[in-house]
């Protein structure tokens, strides 16, 4: 369903890649777990599946299709077979939770006689059929979170992509987005969850895959969010060094001598598009317009 | 579904942004009034040149009894006179120049007189011998008019030679000046246009930014995106457009028809309020037309899909 073929994605010029070298395959009906720190690529691996950025090498296939080989019209398209899931749950604070759900309907052109059937269907299926006149704001967390997945789910998507979903939420407000989860997921749609939460990963028993530093340490099937494998960071194996890798550019004296770095990398970076450090620049400003909307969120609550 | 959802945006992201909203209006409408100044000006040209061409555009008025000129020291033209004015106008000298001409003798200069002045007590004072014949020649090319008034005037028993575009050249060389000094404005204000849209544009789609990143999530179309913003500077425009119109409605009728007419004469000021009827959906559509360019501009830098 999902294919990484030998990918690295490097932000910018000088910069230590994202992700390297990534060899991996998701099958369809898959539930796959993506755990390891923050920066360790698994993000990266989202937006690459969903086009948003582009690998500096190597190719990524996406329903047996190379996404470089989708043209940018067609991206569209391809979007609409992937539903996408966030910790902070994205919904328009302007619209109801029956509102948010037609929003991506509306948006790509559904009849409105089908539209009123599906997203009654969608607010049953998160079990909040009584709850779809309320605003985001007057709705819990775990709440928002439903109306989000079954925004991401109303197109019915073979593949949903979700980045930490429980991330904001309790414990058992988790478990019971987890249960929603798997239960899209034997519905046939294979589920990619990136996560910190060591109860959800403990409790499903999938596969289980870690990232350090962009790169693949365990691939684990019915595996737990700890183990034994030598090159597990999160489970304490190994002392995390990509926090301190990222900070620091290629061309910092501290790092030429460092032992793990083979010297190839030095070239490897060197040949990064520009259009990669646009894509940077506009991370950056995303960041930046989050802040602010963050601002514009508290104002309108008061 | 989606054209009342494209609807709903618009009019939603023209209410958010209503100063700027109103500054793109008030500068298309003064920009595109100059347009349209420029344009009924040249209409205006064109009218006048028209009808020199249609009229002739040189008069050589031979000596009457009561003419004063030193060439007409004899008197009334005599036939030698006006057949040699009459040679001349065949002749191989001035035919590069002359179209035709038509001779007026001074019997029907009589009646024309009469019927110009019919109802005055002095025209019946006037006989055919107090009128002088005439020629009215009309030219190959309106502004070679120079040679032939040049060749006739003051030759025995020729009164005077009038040259209808000399009278009207400091007129349509107003009209010209004043259409470069209108569309150099214009094309000022034009510019402040297009910027301003380009703003406008760059501001809905930081309000926006939620909803875009959701609708690209999902999978909406490039082109179903960008509509709402492309029409909403479409919107601004074509109502600077129609305000554009009501001012040039306003000129038209109370400063060209209502004054600049009786006084220089209706025959001369041809452009009135009827020519709004092509003049406004000209304006409106170039407003249209610009605002959408630069909305594509813009959103093509600030809008990455």
């Amino acid at each position: 369903m999902i294919r990484f073929d030998n990918v690295t994605k490097t932000y910018m010029r000088g910069q230590y890649p994202a992700v390297e070298n990534l060899d991996i395959e998701f099958s369809r009906g898959e539930f796959v777990f993506l755990v390891g720190a923050s920066g360790s690529g698994k993000s990266t691996m989202m937006r690459m599946v969903l086009k948003e950025t582009t690998p500096t090498r190597g190719t990524v296939y996406v329903a047996g299709r190379d996404l470089s080989r989708i043209s940018s019209w067609r991206v569209p398209a391809l979007r609409r077979d992937i539903g996408m899931v966030f910790q902070d749950f994205r919904l328009l604070p302007s619209k109801t939770a029956y509102q948010n759900i037609e929003f991506a309907l509306a948006v790509i052109g559904t009849p409105r006689k089908v539209v009123r059937h599906l997203v009654p269907e969608m607010l049953e299926m998160v079990g909040l059929e009584d709850k779809g006149k309320r605003l985001p704001h007057e709705l819990s967390g775990g709440e928002q979170q439903r109306v989000a997945i079954a925004r991401a789910y109303v197109n019915r998507p073979s593949i949903l992509l979700a980045d930490e979903p429980t991330g904001n939420l309790d414990p058992s407000t988790a478990e019971g987005i987890l249960d929603l989860l798997a239960e899209i997921n034997e519905r046939g749609t294979t589920v990619v969850m990136a996560t910190h939460d060591q109860s959800a990963v403990d409790r499903m028993q999938r596969r289980v895959v870690e990232m350090v530093g962009g790169k693949v340490v365990r691939d684990e099937e019915g595996g737990l969010y700890e183990t034994v494998a030598s090159a597990s960071v999160i489970s304490g194996n190994l002392p995390d060094d990509s926090e301190h890798r990222a900070e620091h550019p290629l061309d910092d004296p501290e790092d030429q001598g460092r032992p793990e770095q083979p010297s190839e990398e030095h070239q490897d970076v060197s040949d990064v598009l520009d259009e990669e450090l646009i894509d940077e620049r506009d991370a950056q400003l995303d960041q930046v317009d989050d802040a602010f909307a963050d601002d514009e969120d508290e104002e309108e609550r008061r | 579904m989606r054209a009342r959802y494209i609807l709903g945006e618009i009019f939603t992201g023209l209410w958010r942004n209503i100063a700027m909203v109103i500054s793109v209006v008030i500068v298309t409408a003064v920009s595109l009034t100059f347009v349209g100044t420029g344009l009924l000006m040249q209409k205006q040209i064109m009218d006048m040149k028209e009808t020199l061409v249609e009229q002739s555009q040189v008069t050589i008025y031979l000596c009457s009894p009561h003419s004063t000129a030193a060439s007409c020291a004899g008197g009334a033209a005599t036939d030698a006179q006006i057949d040699s004015v009459r040679q001349a106008l065949d002749g191989d000298v001035l035919s590069p120049y002359i179209a035709s001409y038509d001779e007026r003798t001074s019997d029907e200069a009589l009646t024309i007189y009469q019927e110009q002045f019919a109802g005055e007590g002095f025209v019946s004072n006037f006989t055919a011998e107090d009128m002088p014949v005439s020629f009215h020649i009309t030219l190959k090319n309106a502004d070679e008019s120079a040679a032939v008034v040049e060749f006739f005037q003051g030759r025995d028993g020729v009164d005077e030679v009038t040259d209808l575009l000399s009278a009207f050249a400091p007129f349509i060389d107003v009209l010209n000046q004043s259409t470069l000094f209108a569309l150099g404005l214009a094309v000022l204000m034009l510019i402040a246009a297009l910027l301003l849209v380009a703003t406008t544009i760059r501001m809905s789609v930081a309000n926006r930014r939620r909803e875009i990143a959701i609708m690209r999530l999902v999978g909406a179309s490039n082109l179903f995106i960008r509509l709402p913003f492309l029409l909403e500077g479409a919107v601004a425009a074509i109502i600077g457009g129609v305000i554009a119109s009501g001012m040039l409605w306003m000129g038209l009728h109370y400063l060209v028809q209502g004054w600049l007419a009786p006084t220089l004469g209706n025959e001369l000021i041809t452009v009135g309020v009827a020519d709004l009827i092509w003049a406004a959906p000209v304006l409106i559509a170039a407003g249209a037309v610009l605002s959408i360019a630069s909305s594509v501009v813009s959103l093509n830098r600030y809008l990455k899909v």
